[in-house]
């Protein structure tokens, strides 16, 4: 266990950049989860950190330790790979006593330690199986025990969870979240499935193109994103995104949306004041429209696709002009969730018909995050 | 919606075929016979020159036959031609050449394949042309080299002596075909020279197909570079390797040019194999019946070893 230190880490492959200037301190037996679509260095980040690709400039601190130049075996880090990385000519014992083995342990601490791991994923019975006779998850567990059994100070976990189904891949989340917090090892766990990161990561590191874009924790990310990708990365459904232009109205201000009406919220009124007059990105969570009571300001769209999923309804709908495509979501940013259409996430009750005009409005209390258009920067 | 239907019926309906003699050979009831269909062409021609001409032989070694004839129980059948073969000193002596032979090829080039495939799966500038230089003496035709290695171990005007004068290191001409040692030696190194390429593209496909991963998982446990290479290497190669080995083994029992073109099997027998010793009491001496006993003994001695090996091999792992 030991506090990681990432000072100024940078990666080019000729004269692609892979990692710019990453910077990050790690708290001992926090759980990071780097997130990020395809090509955004995460997974760089984590070979360096591994020591399995060198870094072009940058230091490495695990524990106090500067392990820039060490090989990966003298690290004292464990990683789990995406693929699982189990030996086939191996049983299942010897998989997850290999690192031992190779340190020279004795057969005895070997049996002993393979046997307390296995106890911890409860895998005891599959222990002289081969990696091939074993279901994914029962692998994927397998691939944690050689992890765990080393009680190495460092966890590096790249994507583990993709080859797992959907029910699967749920369950072990929840899992490998527990083991962490029971062992208490620092973690750094690379996703792109942006759910995985909310609901593990004590925090987030966010990246795009190799630059850290945010760091936080998953409510810090969700309720003030730092600029337009962070917005429209972390949330599902995507966030919607409009441009509008500030108005102020005898002293509040507020955002015109081609006649949809939005206040801007007193927090924010400081420094969106500059941006009177201004054309404006807002950005709405699809959960911060509702069904427009009558008499309330409203904006009328034709939905061109309603989308149940029994207790919510998905109501994609299209504002030609306004919408402000911001293709992030999804493995590779070019699977935009959000450049198509708009989405109002609508919860029991409240089910409008396709074709039907539906009049959407802002939920009570409910916030609407402002973005400089140059920039893409977040105003606040 | 008319236009549709229209353009619907204007596409042509599947052709029926009535197939061969009225059966339609695509039809899942009759995927079987499409299978032997297509499987009786090469089944008749392994009858037609392998199984036949082994029965052949099978019936030869047990007459007394002279000469190349064609004579099914011609004369009576009898055990003199293995009764002289298994006292023959002759004999025993091809025994311990092939063995020798096999043991000491087998294992270089076993060793130099893996040497050079292991090099060549490396990433370096030249990979290709490397990988295509390794592979080379494997397309040469085998007589064309060995003829040519006649003349680079010629005791006179042979290229490989004048190098090693001009090195120092010997002092005057070897004749290398002359003495037992050093004909055995010549034939073992273009054995290897000529086998190695083989076994080199073998293992690099094995080397080709075990993910990186592996190897990443290796380094983070710690293990070192030739904890890799056992644990890791050839484990996995270890299918690759068995099928290599088997082949390799195979292919030096066989080998006749090599050896009949640099030596004939001499000097004084030191390089007679059983394939060489075949040869001569079949084509030398004529005695078809005696020449058939020991290709019997051969093939009794391949089928045991192959036997063995794909035992041993072929649930290594997995």
């Amino acid at each position: 266990m030991a506090e990681i230190q990432i000072q100024n880490l940078n990666k080019s492959y000729g004269a692609f950049h892979a990692l710019k200037d990453m910077s990050l301190h790690i708290a001992d037996g926090e759980f990071v989860v780097f997130v990020g679509p395809s090509g955004c260095g995460k997974s760089t980040a984590l070979k360096i950190l591994a020591g399995l690709e060198a870094a072009s400039t940058g230091r490495i601190m695990i524990g106090g330790e500067d392990v820039t130049d060490l090989a990966p075996g003298k690290r004292d880090i464990a990683m789990v790979f995406q693929n699982y990385a189990l030996y086939p000519h191996l049983t299942v014992r010897q998989n997850i006593g290999f690192g031992l083995k190779m340190r020279g342990a004795t057969k005895k601490e070997i049996d002993e330690r393979v046997e307390r791991a296995a106890q911890a994923l409860e895998i005891t019975d599959f222990l002289e199986r081969r990696p091939r006779a074993l279901s994914g998850g029962q692998r994927q567990r397998v691939a944690l025990g050689r992890a765990i059994v080393r009680e190495p100070r460092l966890f590096l976990m790249d994507e583990p969870l993709s080859n797992l189904d959907a029910a699967l891949r749920v369950q072990m989340r929840a899992e490998i979240t527990a083991l962490q917090r029971r062992i208490g090892t620092t973690t750094i766990y690379v996703t792109h499935d942006q759910t995985e990161a909310m609901t593990m990561a004590d925090r987030i590191v966010i990246m795009r193109k190799g630059v850290v874009q945010q760091i936080g924790s998953p409510d810090e990310l969700f309720n003030h994103p730092a600029n337009i990708f962070v917005a429209g990365f972390i949330g599902s459904p995507a966030m919607n995104f409009i441009r509008g232009t500030v108005i102020d109205e005898r002293g509040s201000l507020a955002v015109d949306a081609g006649g949809f009406r939005l206040p801007i919220s007193v927090d924010l009124a400081a420094a969106a004041s500059a941006y009177v007059g201004k054309e404006i990105i807002c950005g709405i969570r699809p959960e911060s429209l509702e069904l427009a009571a009558a008499g309330q300001p409203a904006l009328e769209v034709v939905p061109s696709l309603i989308e149940s999923l029994g207790n919510e309804a998905y109501v994609h709908f299209r504002m030609p002009g306004r919408q402000f495509a911001v293709a992030v979501a999804g493995e590779h940013e070019h699977e935009a969730s959000s450049s198509g259409t708009l989405i109002a996430r609508l919860f029991d009750g409240d089910r409008p018909q396709a074709g039907q005009t539906v009049r959407l409005g802002l939920k009570a209390n409910s916030s609407v995050h402002l973005f400089d258009p140059a920039t893409e920067k977040a105003i606040s | 919606m008319s236009e549709l239907s229209q353009s619907r019926t204007a596409v042509a309906a599947p052709r029926r075929s009535s197939g061969l003699f009225g059966i339609d050979l695509a039809s899942p009831k009759h995927a079987n016979k499409l299978g032997y269909l297509l499987l009786a062409p090469a089944a008749l021609l392994i009858l037609a020159i392998l199984v036949y001409p082994m029965l052949l032989a099978i019936d030869i070694s047990f007459h007394d036959v002279k000469f190349a004839t064609l004579s099914f129980g011609a004369s009576e059948y009898t055990l003199a031609n293995y009764q002289k073969l298994f006292s023959s000193p002759d004999f025993w002596n091809a025994i311990r050449v092939t063995g020798q032979l096999l043991l000491v090829v087998t294992t270089i080039s076993m060793a130099v394949g893996m040497g050079t495939a292991l090099l060549v799966n490396q990433q370096f500038r030249g990979r290709s042309f490397a990988r295509m230089l390794i592979a080379l003496p494997w397309a040469i035709p085998e007589v064309v080299a060995v003829v040519t290695w006649v003349w680079i171990l010629d005791a006179s005007f042979g290229v490989l002596n004048w190098i090693l004068i001009k090195i120092g290191l010997v002092g005057g001409p070897v004749s290398w075909f002359s003495s037992p040692g050093t004909a055995f030696s010549a034939v073992t190194m273009v054995m290897v020279w000529k086998g190695y390429p083989f076994i080199s593209i073998m293992i690099l496909a094995g080397l080709q197909s075990i993910p990186e991963e592996y190897y990443q998982a290796a380094k983070v446990d710690g293990a070192n570079v030739f904890q890799r290479f056992f644990w890791v290497t050839i484990p996995c190669i270890a299918p690759v390797l068995g099928v290599t080995l088997i082949l390799t083994v195979l292919w030096v029992f066989r080998d006749f040019s090599i050896i009949y073109v640099l030596t004939g099997g001499g000097p004084v027998g030191a390089t007679e194999t059983l394939a060489i010793m075949t040869y001569e009491e079949a084509f030398n001496f004529f005695r078809m019946g005696y020449a058939s006993s020991i290709g019997v003994v051969t093939l009794i001695i391949c089928a045991v070893i192959s036997a063995f090996l794909v035992k041993k091999t072929s649930h290594a792992i997995y």
